[in-house]
């Protein structure tokens, strides 16, 4: 029992020493919590007014994103609406042919139903059958020419159409071959005397793809557009020893369509050749470029998961290879 | 009832401490209404060992056999929601594990059911000390209180550091060696008693600053 005792209280200033130190430190430690966090409380506040800062900045700034996507889209509306502008006369000379076709056959018609009207009355009903089917094949002509115009014009209102279109199997030749001539005939129109030389190389072979026609048509007007441009530059500085050539021709590679459009204009220079995609970079004078063809060109490009490429040689010639996944 | 100052002293405080729980519980957030509970289990524990200790001749230590993870687990969802972090709550909840599943293998292999569970008491407040120190670490990267001896959850967190570090002394160093006096000094409990009686009078306490700095929040608008 003694030696118990004497365990006892020596266990009992142990006990009261280690408490007393477990007790000072837990107050030495949250003493320095209370005094750190004082420290840190500044930090914080200032913290918090920095961010808050930066809150206010970034509000600001998307404020501003928003204001240049509505000003980006109303630019990008402008160069749809000129390029709609520089194909408007393209679409008349392609309205122009079918509306002939449609007046002259009309006209036809109106004088053979006056030629029929007047074989039934003499009763010459074999004469009147004849007639009857000349009637009938013009009708049909009249009929296939009026598709062709609207075609023509649903065209243009794709073209000019904000919203994105729709993926579509699309015959590539045929968009190409279309576009290169309303290109043609629009730059024609401007001038009468102007003449090019068009060649065209077309795989045969190549199936519909799945695009969007009215991006990729706008691309191609574009690059068409460019193309004789510059030729038209070129024609003025060299006369008539210059044989202005377009030439567009497409390949069927392994999984995607090669289209490479070649014009032997004014070229372009190596120091302006990597800025050409940019947005708002342009060549032309003032008022006659918006600056976003090619740039818009790009970005259609990269939305089919394509390229776009550039081989030139200044003064000599521009080729644009595209290549679009099948 | 109670015939000593300690335990008259610990028992009072800890009814107060569980009236101000049951009066404040709809009126402090969801971690305080956890720390009511805890407070008002507590109450209920403690009511019970004593009616054991009266009634029955058999030791009430299987009062806290149950009651040391149950009350672990009410820590755990304190701090739970003190982190309000995903990794916590899985560290929390493991932690929860291993406390039940400790306290299954002491009582079948080491603390039977007529001993004091101190394994576990010690293993409890181990890991509440670690979450302590935690919070405070917390606290203090994201100093977001005005004035921090203001709030409830620093009384709270301090008072958790204080009394558990304290109890693992307690339990840990001397407890199990005093235990097996014939005489064991009784200082070392009514040492206990009255930080326990403390402990739950600063829970309450921290409630009452809960409910205070609620209010501001809900006049400021």
């Amino acid at each position: 029992m003694n030696e118990h005792s004497q365990i006892n209280s020596r266990d009992v200033i142990v006990f009261l020493f280690a408490g007393i130190m477990v007790l000072g430190l837990l107050f030495g430690y949250i003493m320095y919590f209370l005094f750190s966090y004082r420290h840190k409380q500044k930090d914080y506040r200032l913290l918090q007014s920095q961010k808050e800062e930066i809150d206010n900045q970034k509000i600001l700034l998307e404020k501003t994103l928003e204001e240049l996507k509505a000003a980006q889209s109303q630019l990008i509306l402008r160069e749809r609406m000129a390029s709609l502008g520089e194909l408007t006369t393209g679409i008349a000379h392609e309205i122009q042919n079918p509306l002939n076709f449609v007046n002259n056959f009309s006209d036809v018609n109106k004088e053979l139903v006056e030629e029929l009207q007047m074989e039934l009355n003499t009763g010459n009903i074999a004469e009147a059958l004849s007639i009857s089917n000349d009637i009938k094949e013009n009708e049909e002509k009249i009929n296939l020419h009026g598709k062709r115009a609207d075609a023509i014009v649903k065209g243009m209102l794709q073209h000019s159409r904000t919203t994105a279109g729709q993926k579509e199997p699309t015959d590539i030749n045929t968009l190409a071959d279309e576009y290169l001539r309303l290109s043609y005939h629009g730059f024609r129109t401007k001038d009468k005397s102007f003449n090019a030389t068009l060649l065209t190389d077309f795989d045969e072979s190549l199936e519909e793809i799945n695009i969007v026609p009215q991006e990729i048509g706008r691309l191609l007007l574009n690059l068409f557009n460019n193309a004789f441009y510059t030729v038209i530059e070129k024609m003025k500085l060299k006369g008539d020893a210059y044989e202005p050539t377009i030439s567009i021709s497409t390949r069927k590679l392994n999984n995607y369509v090669q289209i490479k459009i070649r014009d032997n204009g004014m070229g372009v220079p190596q120091k302006i050749a990597d800025k050409i995609f940019q947005p708002f970079f342009t060549t032309k004078p003032t008022g006659q470029g918006t600056g976003l063809g090619l740039s818009l060109s790009y970005d259609i490009i990269k939305v089919h998961g394509g390229t776009i490429d550039l081989l030139t040689e200044e003064g000599v010639y521009t080729e644009f290879i595209i290549q679009l996944p099948i | 009832m109670f015939t000593d100052f300690y335990r008259s002293f610990y028992y009072g405080f800890l009814i107060i401490a569980a009236a101000i729980s049951l009066l404040y519980f709809k009126k402090v957030d969801k971690t305080f209404r956890w720390l009511c509970l805890l407070i008002i289990l507590t109450l209920i524990s403690e009511l019970t060992a004593y009616y054991i200790s009266q009634h029955h001749t058999k030791p009430n230590n299987i009062v806290y056999h149950i009651f040391t993870p149950v009350e672990y687990f009410m820590y755990a969802m304190i701090y739970k929601m003190f982190f309000d972090d995903k990794k916590w709550t899985k560290i929390l909840s493991t932690s929860i594990a291993f406390l039940i599943g400790a306290e299954i293998l002491n009582t079948f292999f080491f603390q039977s059911l007529e001993e004091d569970p101190t394994n576990i008491m010690i293993a409890e407040s181990v890991l509440l000390v670690f979450l302590s120190l935690r919070l405070f670490i917390n606290i203090r990267q994201t100093p977001v209180y005005e004035n921090i001896l203001n709030e409830g959850v620093f009384w709270f967190n301090s008072a958790v550091l204080f009394y558990y570090s304290f109890d693992i002394l307690v339990w840990g160093l001397h407890h199990i060696k005093v235990y097996l006096l014939k005489d064991p000094p009784i200082i070392i409990y009514s040492i206990n008693l009255l930080f326990s009686g403390f402990l739950y009078i600063v829970y309450a306490a921290s409630i009452l600053l809960n409910y205070s700095s609620l209010n501001k929040i809900a006049r400021k608008g």
